[in-house]
């Protein structure tokens, strides 16, 4: 526990946050330096897409009876869902996962000062975050001459919720991280009822006061808990970064488990993703996305109905639309994300495939493999149950497929490619794609998507077979495109300097 | 056969290699001796193609790795530190490390088992690399190198984190790897290796090799009785210099 005498405590934690700062800064103006174009192209897509949301929201305002038809309780609550998410997902690579962490925890350095300047980072940089948009909102806004749907008071209570988020993420992530079951529902249940309790806090019969003070008192409630949980951030820090010889996630096979019509380089390297990427748990997590994903379709159709008027004439497209969401968000999961890191992930390990005497070509292929082999699994979980609850025709369901193999095709080759244009060899994020990348990317992919599979649906609406063929060829198309990506970024791999 | 001539490397204004030189012949074991950031580790990493080099050639049996990747079949690396895949097993690594250098499943289970046996690996070569100590992954870096049975060998400290009974073994195999007609290339700042196996010695400092020759020109030449005389002979009056 620490002594509490405010300026020891807040001087360590400061230097340990300000150290951070540093860091972030130069790696920050190293991405900026190094690459001023991709910047300006991601600002002008950050505008573009913050813009269009907006454009969005407000034309929903405008509808007589709005299909979607959110309370303020239930964007702030969102909002609150989303910050939290991520907070909780930075702390888990940041702190939780980050090995490296290490040198602190053998320093003379307090844990509670070591933790509180990890909190301080997720807290500063999400407000920070909030603090742009809002910025790039606010000028949107003027700009265009937009009136939005919420006074004045929206945002106060929006700034409590975001202040709220980070401090609520931190914590849930540091339970999720203790060791065993036990142990993590024993933190994670009295501290979960901190979320039901925002809920009740935002209900609107309350005043803006009383929502806040509530919020405040919650907020106070977290750091405390952060306080008395310091020792059980290093037990969970321990747990996460040692040996899980034990767990299911780590079954051995002496026996290659693809098919052995793959060329041998190619099996074995894609292999070699698999179980990494099953031991570390991302396919496990990612297919469990994608489940969530397919219930969630088939929740809001039980919700809305078969036939929803949302304006326009448009109600026909709500659910071929919402599937064609959950395809991409599913082809984002499972392919773009991890694709970007291919390659920043191994880091200093590349050293064991570059003097390695395979084309750099089967080396890029090889790796793409562990995430496009389970492509035909992923689209049928996502297609299948949903259309069959939908009682869409065998053709939609054909066509949904292939598009979502087009997308697979198209998005593992640029989701590669820009993975070995602008890979993060940073040890401490474990090779994550910064923000500016991972951005670019998803919206370059939303628009490639676009361009793929608009003239195919387009003609499935005047001719089923017809759509279906273009569909076909748009897939061929894309698997085309994704080998130009692969023999480009295998080039590009084979001249990139291995010094780490 | 390695051969190196007049091999530079930059960085901006920064130069790690002034036009190194050295060729080591099939059965000799060669050792880069330097303090640490000599250049070492950047000779090793330009010869293995990990690095382009800025000017010069590094040829491994008259091949640029750089440029030719089916050469890559004709060394064996052992990396400085144990950056190894935490989320496989040793076994896991070594059977990809094989299968990419051509070999076929049948004797590439052999040879990872003879050697696990060799290492004593054998009781963790199902368990994940995360759980294995320092030493271990040492043998397992060591084992990759071997795992082909390749004409050459460059090794970046190869007894570092090694236990004494093992660094003994390790040297012992580097010497019957030598007498078999490997080249051998290694870099190491412990003197006392270098006593007991090079052949030839090269003696690199600020990005230089400033001495070369057997151990015994280089005791005669600077009148030492050993090599970390003679090693801090030659440094000392490379900076003295400056």
């Amino acid at each position: 526990m620490c002594s509490w005498r405010w300026s020891t405590t807040s001087g360590h934690v400061i230097d340990l946050f300000s150290t951070e700062v540093i860091k972030s800064f130069r790696v920050g103006r190293k991405k900026l330096g190094g690459h001023p174009l991709m910047t300006f192209w991601f600002l002008i897509l950050l505008i573009a897409g913050i813009g269009m949301s907006l454009h969005v929201i407000v034309l929903i305002a405008a509808m007589e009876e709005p299909i979607i038809n959110p309370t303020e309780r239930d964007i702030l609550f969102s909002i609150f869902f989303i910050l939290m998410a991520k907070a909780s997902a930075e702390t888990s690579e940041d702190t939780m996962r980050n090995s490296s962490l290490k040198h602190y925890f053998a320093s003379p350095v307090k844990n509670c000062h070591l933790v509180f300047s990890r909190l301080l980072k997720v807290f500063w940089y999400n407000l920070a975050l909030v603090a742009v948009v809002m910025g790039l909102v606010g000028l949107i806004v003027r700009f265009q001459g937009m009136e939005l749907p919420a006074g004045g008071d929206f945002y106060v209570r929006l700034y409590g919720v975001v202040i709220l988020a980070p401090l609520v993420g931190f914590n849930v992530a540091v339970f999720t991280h203790q060791d065993g079951m036990k142990r993590k529902l024993m933190f994670l249940l009295p501290y979960g009822q901190i979320i039901g309790l925002l809920w009740l806090s935002l209900h609107p019969s309350l005043g803006t006061s009383t929502r806040l003070l509530y919020i405040a008192a919650m907020a106070l409630y977290s750091v405390s808990v952060t306080y008395l949980i310091s020792d059980a951030v290093k037990e969970g820090w321990a747990a996460s970064v040692k040996s899980r010889d034990g767990s299911i996630f780590s079954f051995h096979s002496r026996r290659d488990f693809l098919p052995k019509a793959l060329p041998a380089p190619v099996r074995k390297i894609a292999q070699g993703e698999i179980l990494r990427r099953w031991r570390n748990r991302q396919i496990p997590a990612t297919l469990g996305v994608t489940v969530l994903l397919a219930a969630g379709l088939v929740f809001i159709y039980r919700q809305l109905g078969p036939n929803p008027d949302i304006g326009l004439d448009l109600g026909k497209y709500f659910y071929p639309a919402l599937i064609g969401i959950a395809i991409y968000t599913t082809v984002v999961v499972h392919s773009v994300i991890p694709s970007l890191t291919l390659f920043s992930r191994d880091g200093s390990r590349l050293w064991s495939l570059r003097t390695a005497p395979v084309e750099p070509y089967w080396v890029v292929t090889g790796k793409a493999c562990s995430t496009l082999l389970f492509a035909p699994i992923t689209s049928a979980l996502v297609v299948i149950p949903a259309s069959l609850a939908l009682r869409y025709p065998i053709s939609f369901v054909l066509f949904a497929y292939v598009a979502s193999m087009t997308m697979y095709f198209l998005f593992t080759g640029m989701g590669v490619l820009m993975g070995i244009l602008f890979p993060n060899f940073d040890e401490s994020n474990r090779g994550a794609p910064d923000v500016m990348t991972m951005y670019i990317g998803l919206m370059m992919c939303l628009f490639a998507g676009a361009f793929f599979l608009g003239p195919p649906t387009a003609i499935l609406e005047r001719d089923r077979f017809l759509g279906i063929m273009a569909c076909i060829l748009s897939a061929d198309l894309a698997a085309l495109a994704m080998v130009i990506m692969f023999r480009y970024g295998g080039k590009r791999y084979g001249e990139m300097e291995i010094n780490m | 056969m390695i051969e190196i001539s007049g091999l530079g490397k930059s960085y901006g204004d920064f130069e790690a290699l002034k036009g190194v030189s050295l060729t080591v012949p099939p059965g000799t074991i060669h050792v880069l001796l330097g303090s640490n950031g000599a250049g070492k580790t950047t000779l090793i990493k330009i010869l293995t193609g990990l690095l382009r080099a800025s000017y010069g050639r590094a040829l491994i049996d008259g091949v640029s790795v750089w440029d030719d990747v089916d050469g890559r079949a004709r060394f064996g690396y052992m990396p400085e530190h144990p950056h190894l895949y935490d989320k496989l097993t040793g076994r896991e690594f070594l059977d990809i490390m094989g299968s990419l250098r051509g070999m076929e499943p049948v004797p590439l289970g052999g040879r990872i088992d003879g050697l696990a046996k060799e290492l004593e690996l054998e009781r963790v070569m199902d368990s994940e690399i995360e759980s294995y100590s320092k030493g271990m992954k040492q043998k397992i870096l060591f084992a990759s190198a071997l795992i082909n049975d390749p004409p050459n060998l460059i090794l970046d400290e190869p007894t570092s984190g090694l236990d004494p009974r093992f660094a003994r073994y390790i040297k012992g195999r580097i010497r019957e790897e030598a007498s078999r007609g490997k080249s051998v290339l290694m870099s190491t700042h412990i003197t006392s290796i270098t006593e007991d196996i090079a052949h030839r010695v090269a003696v690199i400092e600020e990005g230089d090799i400033v001495a070369q020759g057997t151990p015994d020109e280089l005791y005669e030449r600077y009148h030492c009785r050993s090599m970390e005389d003679v090693f801090v002979e030659v440094v000392n009056h490379v900076r003295a210099r400056h």
